[in-house]
């Protein structure tokens, strides 16, 4: 599937989901209060996600429609998912180095430069967020 | 009566830079946090030096979100994020010291240009500024949203992001009334997404996932920037021979940006979308649209000021927390400053002055020497730091772990965006406008219960909707144009490349 492809159906979604999901109103009906704006821009993401669905060739007009390298995409959002997990066991400064470790690999950067941007970063985590700034405490 | 050339004035006003500048440039941190955090130690400070500190450190943040922009291409405000690609290529295509001068030497006119006002009609302008009501602003709100969304490319895929960045910015407590919307039981988006969080994803994020994705073993890495023969050269007399060359452009965003800044509520976000908007609408080239937006980020902060000052009405989130810190020292903002503490007033337009003249263009060039050397890593290197970048600065915005998930949820819809050919930037618009336009729209509906006409009641309003109308007018008119040019060289090509008359279909 192309990634334009992609895009539209999951703007037409969204813009589904603008009306599927319930809002609170306060019991106002829904257009005289906060579902209005939402539903609204619903209807402009549906049409027009379907409107670019029909005129779309499949070629996907972006940075290329393959999904070659998708996995590589794939492990990196798993670990930056799981950064907030690791951020409670082994601290803000060691799970910066370990992201900007894992990110060099995947990149294709060799183990000793990968290792060097994590030093940098978990350094720079240290003595800037953590240190000064008491983020991560 | 204290000068603002004494040298412990300088020194606050030097050391506040500084620190406005490391703040500003870092991705994920902001002039909104450096202020905060500076607010413990402000509260012991004298007001003479208080008030030229603060200057500093919104002036130089404001204008040192850009270095991002250049660096690794993730703007540090919502504001930068209007001309991100722009000024990105500029400085890969021609030297990152020219891209940087493009960033802060338009950003000190415009700041400057902003202050001649604030010293010259205060009063005049916020009383103006009192004359806007809701009605006003969500006409002025509807002249961004029609010039952002009908100068974008192409125009569906930019409507379609624009309206996502619209309904992503509806997640949380709505505007008008309280109701939260599309939380799912999450205490986590009742506030809605932030801003910064947003941008670390979409552009920083989302740049690193596209890399991943495109790249196949022993594919060639993209060149990077150069540091050009004569930095100097590159960094003041180019930029200030574009700023003649386009001084009209310059004057022109430096009153746009005074005038959006000065209303309360709109801010620098949506003054430098609206300059660069119309820049790329009358077909500017990255120069004009860069020189635009950074000219008029710059300006809109010296107009947040005038109402703050004379009146004691916030524009932003940066002038509430500096009139909170008023407040606590027994400074009073509204007329009575300027009649009981002139020299306060004095200082501060004179902090203002010296910022923009002299530690705005210094610290650019500082600025422009770091990039210049970070660039000089491959670019595998410095997306590797990237990543680390972004985990800690989606962390230090809240101080909350779980803005890392939005992060990457906006990482992914980046990446997905950008393999689609849709422009990224539209969702930043949608994300700071969607709320502005559904506030200003609700607040009038109730207080006039649902009677649509009130929006053409008032003088000012209706005049602004006559813009409006105007506007979408001559946009659409002028595209038009556009498309018509595009063809005619399109069919005398054929005829001069093949001689024969152009087939039918």
């Amino acid at each position: 599937m192309s990634a334009e492809r992609l895009v539209c159906g999951l703007m037409m979604l969204s813009g589904l989901g603008a009306w599927l999901v319930p809002v609170d109103t306060g019991g106002q009906p829904w257009y005289l209060g906060p579902a209005l704006f939402p539903r609204l821009v619903g209807v402009v993401l549906m049409a027009g996600g379907a409107w670019q669905l029909l005129g779309s060739r499949g070629s996907g007009a972006g940075q290329g429609s393959g999904w070659e390298g998708g996995w590589r995409a794939c492990v990196l959002v798993a670990g930056l998912l799981m950064a907030p997990w690791l951020v409670e066991r082994v601290g803000l400064p060691a799970t910066a180095a370990l992201l900007a470790v894992v990110g060099g690999l995947l990149l294709g950067v060799n183990v000793v430069k990968a290792g060097l941007v994590g030093a940098g970063m978990g350094l720079l985590a240290w003595a800037v967020f953590l240190r000064l700034l008491g983020v991560g405490r | 009566m204290s000068s603002f050339l004494s040298p412990d004035v300088l020194v606050a006003l030097a050391l506040g830079s500084a620190y406005g500048m490391v703040m500003g440039a870092i991705p994920g941190l902001t002039v909104t946090l450096a202020l905060s955090l500076f607010i413990p130690v402000g509260l012991f400070m004298e007001p003479r030096l208080l008030l030229p500190t603060l200057v500093g450190i919104t002036a130089m943040g404001i204008f040192a979100s850009d270095v991002g922009n250049i660096a690794v291409k993730i703007p540090g405000t919502p504001a930068s994020a209007a001309y991100n690609e722009e000024l990105y290529e500029i400085s890969r295509e021609r030297s990152v010291p020219y891209a940087m001068g493009i960033a802060s030497i338009p950003s000190a006119v415009g700041s400057l240009i902003g202050v001649a006002f604030l010293i010259g009609g205060s009063l005049g302008l916020a009383r103006l500024a009192k004359q806007f009501s809701s009605f006003e602003v969500f006409w002025l709100v509807l002249l961004g949203v029609s010039s952002g969304v009908l100068a974008g490319t192409p125009f569906v895929k930019s409507v379609l992001a624009f309206a996502l960045g619209m309904l992503l910015s509806s997640v949380g407590y709505d505007p008008a009334l309280g109701m939260p919307r599309f939380t799912f039981g999450s205490p986590l988006l009742l506030g809605g997404f932030d801003f910064i969080v947003a941008l670390v994803g979409l552009f920083g994020i989302g740049e690193v996932l596209a890399e991943l994705s495109a790249r196949r073993e022993g594919a060639e890495v993209v060149a990077q920037g150069r540091y050009g023969s004569s930095a100097f050269r590159e960094y003041f007399v180019e930029t200030l021979k574009l700023m003649v060359r386009k001084r009209w452009l310059v004057l022109r965003a430096s009153l746009v940006g005074l005038f959006v800044g000065f209303l309360p509520g709109a801010g620098s976000d949506f003054a430098a979308w609206v300059c660069s908007n119309m820049e790329r609408l009358r077909g500017g080239d990255k120069e004009e649209v860069a020189l635009a937006g950074t000219t008029a980020n710059n300006a809109s902060i010296a107009g947040d000021w005038v109402p703050a000052l004379s009146l004691g009405i916030p524009g932003d989130t940066l002038t509430a927390i500096i009139l909170g810190m008023f407040i606590s020292l027994g400074i009073t903002p509204g007329p009575a400053l300027f009649a009981e503490h002139w020299d306060w007033v004095v200082n501060l337009y004179g902090a203002f002055l010296v910022a923009s003249v002299v530690f705005m263009p210094l610290g650019g060039y500082v600025a422009a020497g770091a990039i210049s050397w970070l660039v000089r890593l491959p670019k595998r290197v410095l997306l590797a730091g990237v990543v680390a970048v972004c985990v800690l600065g989606a962390y230090a915005v809240n101080n909350n772990p779980e803005d890392v998930y939005v992060a990457a949820g906006f990482g992914v819809l980046g990446w997905v965006l950008r393999k689609g050919g849709f422009p990224v930037g539209q969702v930043v618009l949608g994300l700071v406008l969607g709320p502005l336009l559904e506030r200003a729209f609700l607040v009038s509906m109730i207080k006039t219960h649902w009677d649509v006409l009130s929006f053409f009641r008032r003088p000012m309003a209706m005049g602004l909707a006559v813009a409006n109308v105007v506007l979408v007018a001559v946009i659409v008119w002028y595209r038009w144009q556009q498309a018509a040019q595009l063809e005619e060289p399109v069919a005398g090509r054929w005829v001069r490349a093949t001689g024969e008359p152009e087939p039918e279909s």
